[in-house]
């Protein structure tokens, strides 16, 4: 029997008896069927054993973590590693996802391990992972820890600016045996943003309001990973002063600061709804003027390799002289 | 010679009257500078300024103010009559599941609209609210006869665990974004009130304190006992009834508007009555402005404390209300 | 014959498939001061809710002033009879004055305040039961004979043509039972009847001018006290021994229980 055929069998049982069972994990049916499936697993005839070399990098957890090179059965828990995995060229290794990924659209054919943020744990080791990437916001600290003392590396991302999803496709290039690929990628990332910045760099930079949610008033920090698009692709946050990523803002100050720009997300309304209820604000010079515009929140909540189409975008919005209707941009509807 | 209620009445009204415009004008001036005031004052013009400060006050400070102080009189007014339905100085309007069903139904709405249809959180909380209360008062008329008090607090306890538990159900399949959504509505909100807003709620405010107060003698018979209150001519079953359905009424448009915010239906009926005694002639004409002084000050606290970011309401009104309330049940 | 203030014929009343009262037939006139005596769970309380229409008999018909009670709205009721019931415990307290004042609510509308005529009469009711000088206290800080006066006062603030009192003696001491006969007689006097229900036999002898005893669910006798309280009455009623004899000052029947008695004769 192959080692990790042995880890798996052993964190099954470990997870399987153990005292500190997840809260969907108390099911005596559901124990009873993951006693067929180790005894299933334990026939399995053993497959010739080959010695790997490990490959260890670190996560943003600040810890070692070592696979054997290199990984097969890898499982995504957040949409943006999803596609991180496969701009690195690594989709085929991908065996689980969450049911929120839903680019590229191959990613559909692989297995949902349940809910972004609440992943069913016993999907996942039954699906026998030699590594998960995990999110670090969002994702409760137990899963990752349950996932650990089973013995099943896992990585742990907080990306948060574009400088880190460069160092991070660095790191998911060495532990998934892409280095090339993510040299290329992370190539094209760098010439894209300094494309971007070079042609913003000496513009005037408006004023932007960006609202991830509106009824509250909920905005776009300066400490936000969109936050930092704002400033990358040459415009100034109104909520740049902000203490936490998304505060709830108030409406009187908007007002008083007087955004040139709004931007919503497409996820928010249906059809017209949020420039109607913007249009309720005619004392913003954005709303007279008609600037609002909606984004692909899929597209800018992800810190995946198209967040770079999310920055052109954004840039393009901003500066529309300077990049003229050569980019695509988001859909600004009139009244 | 002791003055006549009615003269408590009105001297307390007026007081209170002026209590309330001073916490309005208070929260109405408060993040406008000084300069920006003698401005105003003095009509000296200084062109876009002066507009701008006129147009943040009237579009947004003042109806959101006016909406507090409307929640608050609703709310406090609600927690008098349902105090005294139910026999409890310490009955909230929420104790009988109106909350949970508020909740259950502006959750209902964010899951199942989103933002898209923003009107549907506050017609499904009120929708949600009645509906708890019709359950509620359904399972006590049903078992009519003794034990009503009893039977409405167990069954209100009961439909709101049943709502609070489909909510969090709801809650667990839902996205982060509707969870913060669902999350700051639970917690309360002014921040966007509209003068239509106003208008609703201010519409059943009134229609409902004016139904409640014509029969307030009766609500006085009714806390000293359900048998005294019949032998002194009251219709008890008749009148409890009117009373619930107008004080949920009351609940459901005030949570309908501003999500769910305690305390204020609990800390200031009881403060009043500590204050001027539990004569519900003087007590519902207090409670109701007093409340909205208290939640129209919440709301000013709430926006100012950490701007520009803003704190939820019924953070600010249960951390006052809360100690205070510990503050007279200890001096009691 | 003086005109009855309230009546009753073959009147039945049960709770569930328990009956409570059965043949109840009755007339209370002007000035009338009766009592009903009878053991514990004769159906005593229930005989005083369904003569004041609180609840309803289910044979029979029970008439205020020539008018079937089921006619009438409890405002009506209560503008001709008033109910001094055990107290019934509530969290808010009101004041003495306040309290009184509720008895005017027969009179008025949902929402009142109160004139002039209004506080004379509570200021009159307020003295005949002594309470005048209570009269900014808060009811939870007096005691059980100061509150009972208090509820008679409001009672009177009814100004009812008749009084019903429910079991008046309970919790209270000697010199609070003198005073009570001592006021039911002045109310009575002025013409209103007084109509008494109660297990305290002595106490009821002293008080009323006729007295009936409630036993199983219908009367077992009816008379003058001398008549109705008798050795062989109390042993069949309420199944005691009890020596009866003659109270020499006022010469009311009085009652000395013995022993209890194991069977009913």
């Amino acid at each position: 029997m192959r080692w990790s055929e042995a880890t798996h069998i052993y964190s099954y049982a470990k997870l399987l008896f153990s005292r500190r069972t997840p809260k969907n994990f108390t099911w005596l049916p559901w124990r009873i069927c993951g006693l067929v499936a180790v005894s299933a697993i334990l026939f399995v005839p053993p497959a010739k054993a080959e010695p790997s070399p490990k490959v260890c990098v670190e996560d943003d957890l600040s810890r070692q973590v070592c696979v054997s090179a290199f990984p097969k059965r890898v499982i995504s828990l957040a949409p943006s590693l999803t596609e991180i995995v496969f701009d690195l060229g690594a989709g085929h290794t991908l065996v689980g996802r969450t049911a929120r990924c839903n680019e590229p659209p191959e990613v559909l054919k692989i297995q949902d391990i349940g809910a972004y943020m609440n992943p069913d744990l016993e999907r996942i080791i039954a699906l026998r992972p030699d590594l998960v990437l995990s999110p670090e916001s969002g994702m409760r600290k137990e899963v990752v820890d349950r996932l650990t003392d089973l013995g099943i590396p896992t990585f742990v991302d907080n990306s948060r600016t574009l400088d880190e999803i460069v160092y991070l496709l660095s790191r998911l290039g060495t532990i998934l045996g892409r280095e090339s690929d993510a040299k290329t990628v992370a190539q094209q990332f760098r010439q894209r943003r300094q494309a971007v910045r070079e042609r913003v760099d000496h513009v005037s930079k408006p004023l932007i309001l960006f609202a991830v949610g509106i009824r509250p008033l909920v905005l776009a920090g300066g400490r936000s990973f969109i936050g930092s698009l704002i400033r990358e692709a040459g415009g100034t946050n109104v909520a740049e002063d902000a203490t936490i990523p998304y505060p709830k803002f108030n409406m009187e100050e908007v007002a008083k600061r007087d955004p040139d720009i709004i931007i919503v997300l497409n996820k928010e309304c249906r059809e017209d709804e949020c420039f109607n209820e913007w249009q309720k604000h005619q004392a913003l010079s954005a709303v007279r003027n008609n600037q609002i515009y909606q984004l692909d929140a899929d597209l800018v909540a992800r810190a995946s390799a198209r967040i770079m189409d999310a920055l052109e975008q954004l840039a393009a919005i901003f500066h529309p002289k300077v990049f003229g209707s050569g980019l695509s941009v988001g859909v600004n509807r009139t009244k | 010679m002791r003055l006549s209620t009615f003269a408590r009445t009105i001297l307390i009204s007026i007081s209170l009257t002026g209590v309330l415009l001073v916490v309005l004008l208070i929260s109405l001036l408060t993040g406008t500078t000084v300069t920006e005031v003698k401005t105003l004052l003095t009509g000296s013009v200084q062109g876009i300024d002066a507009q701008k400060t006129w147009t943040i006050i009237l579009s947004y400070r003042l109806p959101r103010t006016l909406l507090a102080a409307v929640a608050g009189a609703g709310l406090a007014s609600a927690g008098v009559v349902f105090q005294g339905v139910l026999k409890n100085p310490l009955a909230d309007p929420y104790l009988i599941g109106i909350a949970a069903g508020g909740s259950l139904g502006a959750v209902v709405s964010i899951s199942l609209f989103g933002e898209r249809w923003l009107l549907g959180t506050s017609v499904c909380a009120f929708l949600g609210s009645i509906s708890a209360v019709g359950l509620v008062y359904g399972l006590a008329v049903a078992r009519r006869g003794r034990g009503y008090v009893n039977t409405v607090i167990l069954a209100g306890v009961i439909v709101g665990a049943l709502m609070n538990a489909v909510m969090l159900l709801i809650l667990s399949l839902s996205g982060s974004h509707e969870k913060q959504r669902i999350l700051f509505w639970l917690m309360g909100d002014f921040s966007l009130a509209s003068y239509q807003q106003v208008l609703l709620a201010a519409v059943a405010v009134t229609v409902g304190w004016t139904l409640i107060y014509l029969n307030a003698n009766r609500l006085n018979l009714l806390i000293v006992g359900d048998d005294t209150a019949s032998h002194l001519g009251l219709n008890v079953f008749r009148t409890r009834t009117l009373f619930m359905l107008v004080a949920a009424m009351l609940t459901g448009a005030t949570v309908s508007v501003s999500g769910t915010i305690g305390f204020v239906g609990l800390v200031v009926p009881h403060a009043m009555r500590l204050l001027f005694g539990p004569d519900n002639r003087v007590l519902l004409p207090a409670a109701l402005l007093g409340g909205a002084a208290f939640l129209a000050a919440s709301d000013c606290v709430a926006r100012v404390v950490a701007y520009p970011m803003e704190l939820p309401v019924g953070v600010i009104t249960t951390l006052s209300g809360a100690p205070f309330f510990l503050y007279l049940l200890v001096k009691k | 014959m003086k005109t009855a203030l309230v009546e009753c014929r073959d009147v039945s009343f049960g709770y569930g498939t328990r009956t409570v009262l059965q043949g109840i037939s009755l007339g209370i006139a002007e000035a009338d001061f009766v009592g009903v005596i009878g053991p514990n769970g004769a159906g005593k309380s229930t005989l005083i809710k369904v003569l004041s229409g609180v609840l309803r008999p289910s044979e029979g018909v029970v008439n205020l002033s020539g008018a079937d009670m089921r006619s009438l709205s409890r405002k009506k009721v209560a503008a001709e009879l008033a109910v001094v019931q055990q107290e019934e415990a509530s969290d808010f307290s009101f004041t003495v004055t306040e309290e009184v004042m509720m008895g005017r609510a027969p009179h008025h509308g949902g929402l009142y305040f109160e004139d002039h005529s209004d506080r004379v009469i509570v200021q009159e009711a307020m003295d005949k039961t002594r309470v005048t000088h209570l009269a900014e206290r808060r009811i939870e800080t007096l005691s059980g004979g100061e509150r009972q006066r208090v509820r008679i006062a409001r009672a009177l603030a009814q100004q009812p043509k008749i009084l019903f009192l429910d079991e008046p003696t309970n919790h209270l001491d000697l010199y609070a039972q003198l005073s009570l006969i001592e006021l039911m007689r002045n109310i009575n006097r002025e013409g209103i009847a007084i109509f008494i229900v109660s297990h305290d036999i002595n106490f009821m002898c002293e008080s009323c001018a006729h007295l009936k005893i409630l036993h199983e669910t219908s009367f077992y006798c009816q008379g003058s006290p001398r008549d109705v309280i008798t050795e062989e009455n109390l042993a069949h009623s309420f199944n005691i021994k009890a020596l009866v004899d003659v109270n020499p000052i006022t010469a009311a029947p009085r009652m000395t229980p013995l022993a209890r008695l194991e069977n009913a004769p």
